[in-house]
């Protein structure tokens, strides 16, 4: 054993004093514990945030529709553009425009019951029969040429989805709007003038435009704050289970 | 928050103890309407079934001379309801249609209303319900599925009165008697429910709510002032039994 | 698609999702498909037009043939509702009815045909050409056996048919075969029919061993009925119901009177009862004659009233009273069934029993009996009974000498039905060719070689003759109400299911008069049409229009097409009189009790297991559920050192059975009930191995005159394990007694105020309560 080897310096057992010693650990379960909160509150908030249906709260990309259904061709009236905005143009030289059809010739039961209803793929082909481009996959899937896809529906995207605790009935909305033409929200002068209201004009109170939309997508935010003004306002019931049950 | 309108109508239901033979029949009508969630056996075990309505069986006396008799008991739409003042956001309360209506949405689960009733007609979520992906077809599209933590409880199915109130107004008329059939009444084989509007003096129920036998539970002793009034079971020799 | 929202949005949302997080986040595993109809590919029309419909038709599970209503919301069902229309069951609805959704939708249904190469090897999916060919050349080679649960209607007279076709018959089977009530029917009135009983105009109305209110023949339409028989607004005075029964049903519950008698002496009940009438001239003299012209002088003085009280084990006051208040308080309806006939003496209780409304008049009066029409179809059956005993121990003896080739089975669980002494496992392994149609495999199905999905009656086309029909001629319309579901991603149907008549009708070619069963209901309808009946519940121009209303309304019916009800002599009864053999219980420990099977309120005899809501109804009486139990008498299991949740070994001569104990005081002391329908081996994931089927321990024991089985002729042992286990049920764990007088039931005398009952009570200090107990 050679004396220059020195001895470690003697500090103690360990040198730690004893305080911090039993601090540490105490300050360690506690940052544990505070992170382990925050991590839980932070789970729980992005759950919130991602278990909520999105377009609940609107604004979102309109989502993909297994049909390129364009409703600015159905039921709108503007002239009808191209990829390039270019108008386009008929057979006959004349600009096309869109056909301007009503909303309930498709959605057949928003009148008269709680949903609009989507029609059968029979209403499609009806017109698509004739109507639409030979060579479009689509309008041949439509004439019955192929279905196989659908399997004998058209699995459209819900774009409009309340939660499931709301029971929204369509048909007294539509009747209401159509009888006071003022309530129509973005109303200009020309609706507010007439006794009634074009079904166009009463289903733009929450949907928007949807006549000079390509895809359709939420525009309104639809939450319940929307909802019980225009009921406050217009005196109809705000008692929860209206709309709740 | 709530604003009461007066409304024509007080919804409420009258039991005819004597017509019911305990069957059973309403308790799975309500189940199917409702979208109760499945009672499987450890529910049972654990004491935590759903029955929104349930028929209650009570024993009188000694073989051979014994007694077997039936109640139906449902929520009992108390006018004065131990439920609502003890819900800390409001998740239950009184609407001015006379029924005690649970808001699934507001409700955080807290269980104090079920504590509160003294009917034990209140059934907490411990669970989130779950059917196989093939019985969801049957499910009814008009009743919102209770998830976990959620209180249910009986709603005098009002899917079906909001429906009948919805065609009455578009007709501009008031519900008619008998428009509006509850699933229980509408199964029950015996017509021991009815169920109708308590403010319309010429209804059925109104009508039968004035027989002699009518009685509330628990109304007297506590004044709940339920909307679901009970008649008596009529006994031949009634006076032994509590003599 | 989140940098989309602003951050003020998001804390708003923050915000709603602490408070409303406990339905949103909650919600988050659900998908809300179901909850709004949205996703059109998983419906099977393409349409969304978010209304729904009630269609008519008429449900075939049950035994009584009853009109329902079925709410339809894109292509699926919904709920199943009475159709307020039929006259059976005018709107109501058993705790049954509802079942039928679940096993239209049971996650287990086979999903396309299944065979197995060779016995003992796994059944695998085949297609429906490959199926049909399989049945084709099976039924081609002959002596084929359709063997179905009781058929009427038109889907019968397909099935006898096409047995008749291929050299073979049509053999039905029911578990509580009704074979001795229809028999004493004919014996009594002339007619296989049941006959309408008069319940709501009833004034005395005796049932022996008829549990008419919970589960014998046609309970709703009985129901529907003495809702009006007790506070009918029409009628004067409340009706009385006295229940002669060993055991305590939902009948005996609700009865003014319940008697507990001796099992299988009911019909010496009935002898005393009409020796009383006769005796003291209480009935007109035209009665006593039409009733005593084929009893020689000196039978009914066998039936005194000291003897049979004594061997019925019921009071001669009670005797009394009962046949003093039935002569002198009419109109009387006499009515008996189910367990009652089910003894070596059954067609004689039940002769004698039926009887008594020829003694009181009965026949043919308000309150009384009805004798039924024919049904309006020549050649279709109107009545149908499981094939007795006897029949099917000759026919499981052909299986077994190799004399059938092919046995086509539609809900005819016999393996599980039939007493074990027969043997049916052995019977079927001799049948080369054994087809099942079914909809989730039960315990005979499994057996099959080519197992065959089966539309239910949601799905397929029918026409129903209901028993007993209200008194005039009444005919039920089933028509296809749903469409095939589909899986979620649409690319296949849960169950790609056919009807077991459209099947058949393939299989024969044409050879049965119609290729579907769809031509054979517009057949038959058209067939209404043509009768023009003046009180036919249709006009209609054209029989096309005709038959939109049969299938709008359900069916059809005549209130004028009713049947003579004739009073008519009473038959000899004192020929087939005897005493009730019971089959002795096995030897070793335990003590010796009758057993008592009954019909479960919710499976009934197990055709219903598959479905929760069915297992998960609580009994009326015990209010369990999900699991056998057997019901004690309560001093008894206290002498016995049985308690509730005991594990019991019954005991026959012929097998064993596990149940557990469940003891209460409306159980005779000496009998043991045990409820029929759990215990299945098969059946889906709910009825899997559960319970017990006690069917399987009966001891075969016949009816004399029929060869029926006396299903309530077994006698066991009972024997303790030491094991206890929770019994599932409804009620709280201690027994419901009542808190505080007239709480929460008030009964009243007639006349008497609710109001003052409870007072009076409440004057007496009545209490009931065991402070310990709920």
């Amino acid at each position: 054993m050679s004396t220059s080897q020195t001895d470690p310096p003697n500090t103690g057992k360990s040198g730690i004093p004893t305080w911090v010693k039993i601090l540490v650990p105490v300050i360690a379960t506690g940052g544990l514990a505070v992170t382990g909160v925050l991590v839980a509150i932070t789970v729980f908030v992005v759950t919130a945030w991602f278990g909520l249906p999105l377009p609940v709260f609107g604004f979102d990309e309109p989502p993909e529709q297994p049909i390129a259904f364009p409703h600015t061709v159905h039921a709108g009236t503007d002239v009808l553009l191209d990829v390039n905005g270019v108008a386009r143009v008929g057979g006959d030289g004349q600009e096309l425009h869109g056909l301007g059809l009503d909303c309930t010739f498709c959605h057949r039961t928003v009148t008269t019951s709680a949903q609009a209803g989507v029609p059968a793929v029979q209403l499609c082909s009806f017109c698509h029969r004739v109507v639409g481009a030979e060579s479009n996959v689509q309008f041949e899937q439509l004439r019955g040429a192929g279905l196989e896809p659908f399997v004998g529906a058209i699995n459209w995207q819900r774009v409009h989805r309340l939660p499931d605790s709301v029971r929204f009935v369509h048909d007294p909305h539509i009747r209401f709007l159509t009888d006071n033409p003022g309530v129509i929200g973005n109303a200009d002068s020309s609706i507010t003038g007439l006794s009634s209201a074009q079904p166009a004009q009463v289903c733009s109170t929450c949907h928007g435009s949807i006549a000079t939309m390509e895809k359709v997508k939420q525009v309104e935010p639809l939450k319940m704050g929307q909802c019980v003004n225009c009921h406050r306002d217009n005196e109809a019931p705000v008692d929860c289970s209206t709309c709740h049950f | 928050m709530v604003t009461q309108q007066d409304s024509p109508y007080n919804w409420g239901m009258v039991v005819d103890v004597d017509r019911c033979t305990g069957c059973q029949a309403c308790v799975i009508a309500c189940q199917a309407e409702n979208n109760v969630p499945l009672n499987t056996e450890n529910l049972y075990k654990e004491q935590r079934t759903y029955s929104w309505i349930r028929v209650e069986r009570y024993w009188e006396g000694e073989f051979p001379d014994v007694k077997a008799r039936f109640i139906p008991i449902m929520c009992q739409h108390c006018g004065n309801a131990p439920c609502e003042p003890v819900c800390p956001v409001f998740a239950t309360y009184h609407n001015n249609e006379g029924l005690n209506v649970q808001v699934y949405n507001r409700c955080v689960g807290t269980r104090y209303c079920a504590i509160g009733c003294p009917y034990n007609v209140r059934f907490f979520n411990y669970w989130e319900p779950v059917w196989p992906e093939a019985l969801r077809n049957q499910l009814n599209p008009d009743v919102t599925i209770r998830s976990r933590g959620i209180m249910e409880k009986c709603s005098f199915c009002i899917q079906r009165i909001r429906r009948a109130e919805r065609v009455a107004r578009r007709d501009d008329r008031l519900v008619a008697d008998g428009e509006i059939q509850t699933a229980c009444t509408q199964a029950c084989p015996t017509n021991a429910l009815t169920f109708g509007n308590l403010k319309d003096p010429d209804s059925k129920v109104s009508r039968m709510s004035k027989d002699r036998r009518a009685y509330k539970l628990l109304d007297e002793k506590i004044g709940t002032d339920p909307n679901v009034i009970y008649l008596a079971r009529v006994e031949e020799k009634a006076e032994a039994v509590h003599g | 698609m989140a940098d989309k929202v602003s951050r003020r949005n998001f804390l708003s949302m923050v915000g709603a999702s602490t408070t409303g997080a406990v339905l949103f986040v909650a919600c988050s595993g659900i998908p809300d498909e179901e909850f709004i109809v949205q996703a059109p590919v998983d419906l099977p029309e393409d349409l969304v037009k978010g209304r729904d419909n009630w269609f008519a038709t008429t449900c075939g599970v049950c035994d009584g043939g009853e009109g329902v209503i079925v709410r339809v919301m894109e292509g699926r069902a919904k709920k199943i509702a009475g159709n307020p229309d039929f006259p059976v069951n005018m709107g109501k609805q058993s705790a049954r009815c509802d079942s039928a959704l679940q096993m239209l939708y049971h996650p287990d249904r086979i999903a396309q045909p299944l065979a197995r190469v060779s016995r003992g090897s796994d059944l695998n999916p085949i297609s429906w050409d490959e199926a049909d060919s399989l049945l084709k050349r099976w039924v081609g080679s002959g002596s084929v056996t359709v063997a179905t649960n009781p058929l009427r209607g038109h889907l019968g007279k397909v099935a006898s048919d096409f047995a008749g076709k291929f050299g073979g018959r049509h053999i039905q089977f029911d578990a509580l075969e009704q074979g001795v009530l229809h028999g004493a029917m004919k014996t009594v009135f002339g007619t296989d029919r049941l006959p309408e009983f008069d319940i709501a105009n009833t004034q005395t109305l005796v049932s022996f061993g008829a549990d008419f209110l919970g589960t014998w023949i046609s309970p709703t339409n009985f129901s529907v009925k003495y809702g009006e028989f007790r506070q009918g607004e029409n009628r004067a005075n409340r009706g009385k119901l006295y229940q002669i029964e060993s055991r305590m049903s939902i009948t005996a519950a609700a009865a003014d009177k319940w008697i507990p008698i001796r099992p299988g002496m009911e019909g010496e009940m009935a002898m005393a009862i009409a020796n009383v009438i006769v005796g003291d001239g209480l009935v007109s003299d035209g009665n006593i004659a039409r009733y005593t012209a084929n009893l020689p002088d000196g039978t009914l003085a066998v039936f005194d009233l000291a003897t049979v009280s004594g061997r019925t084990g019921v009071s001669e006051d009670t005797i009394r009273d009962l046949a003093l208040d039935l002569a002198a308080n009419g109109p009387g309806l006499v009515i008996g069934g189910g367990s009652a006939g089910a003894h070596t003496n059954g067609s004689f209780n039940l002769a004698a029993i039926y009887s008594l409304n020829i003694l009181i008049g009965s026949v043919g009066t308000e309150g009384g009996l009805f004798l039924n029409p024919d049904s309006p179809w020549d050649g279709v059956p109107s009545s149908a009974a499981g094939a007795s005993f006897d029949e099917w121990e000759r026919e499981l003896s052909e299986w077994r000498a190799g004399n059938v080739n092919t046995v086509i089975l539609r809900r005819a669980d016999i393996v599980r039905g039939l007493p074990r002494s027969v043997n049916v496992q052995q019977a079927l392994d001799n049948v080369p060719n054994i087809v099942a149609f079914t909809d989730v495999l039960d315990d005979t199905s499994a057996l099959a070689d080519l197992v065959l999905p089966e539309a239910s009656f949601l799905e397929s086309w029918g026409t129903e003759i209901p028993e007993p029909a209200p008194g005039y001629q009444t005919v039920g319309v089933q028509q296809p109400v749903v469409s095939p579901a589909r899986t979620r991603d649409g690319s296949r149907v849960l169950s790609d299911a056919r009807a077991f008549g459209d099947v058949l009708l393939g299989v024969a070619g044409g050879d049965l008069g119609a290729t579907s069963m769809k031509d054979l209901v517009e057949e038959a309808v058209s067939a209404l049409f043509d009768l023009d009946r003046s009180a036919s519940s249709i006009t209609a121009p054209t029989s096309g229009l005709f038959m939109r209303g049969a299938l709008q309304r359900g069916g059809w019916w005549d209130r004028d097409g009713k049947a003579a009800s004739r009073p008519q002599d009473a038959p000899p009864l004192a020929n087939t009189h005897s005493t009730p053999e019971f089959a002795e219980a096995a030897g070793g420990e335990g003590e010796v009790f009758y057993l008592q099977p009954f019909s479960s309120i919710a499976l009934l005899d197990g055709r219903f297991a598959s479905a929760p809501w069915a297992q998960s109804t609580p009994d009326p009486i015990t209010s369990a559920a999900w699991t056998t139990w057997a019901e004690i008498n309560s001093s008894t299991a206290k002498r016995l050192k049985i308690s509730r949740g005991d594990k019991l070994i019954i005991k026959s001569t012929t097998g064993e059975i596990e149940v557990l104990a469940y003891p209460h005081v409306a159980v005779p002391p000496d009998v043991i009930g045990i409820p029929i329908g759990q215990g299945h081996e098969n059946s889906g994931r709910w009825a899997e191995g559960r319970g017990a089927n006690v069917l399987s321990i009966l001891v075969d024991k016949k009816d004399a005159v029929t060869g029926a089985l006396a299903w309530a002729a077994t006698k066991v042992r009972v024997i303790r394990t030491g094991l206890n286990h929770e019994i599932a049920r409804a009620e709280g764990s201690v027994d419901a007694f009542e808190v505080e007088p007239q709480f929460p039931i008030a009964v009243v005398r007639p006349g008497e105020s609710a109001k003052d009952a409870i007072h009076a009570a409440e004057e007496r200090h009545d209490t009931y309560a065991d402070p310990d107990d709920k």
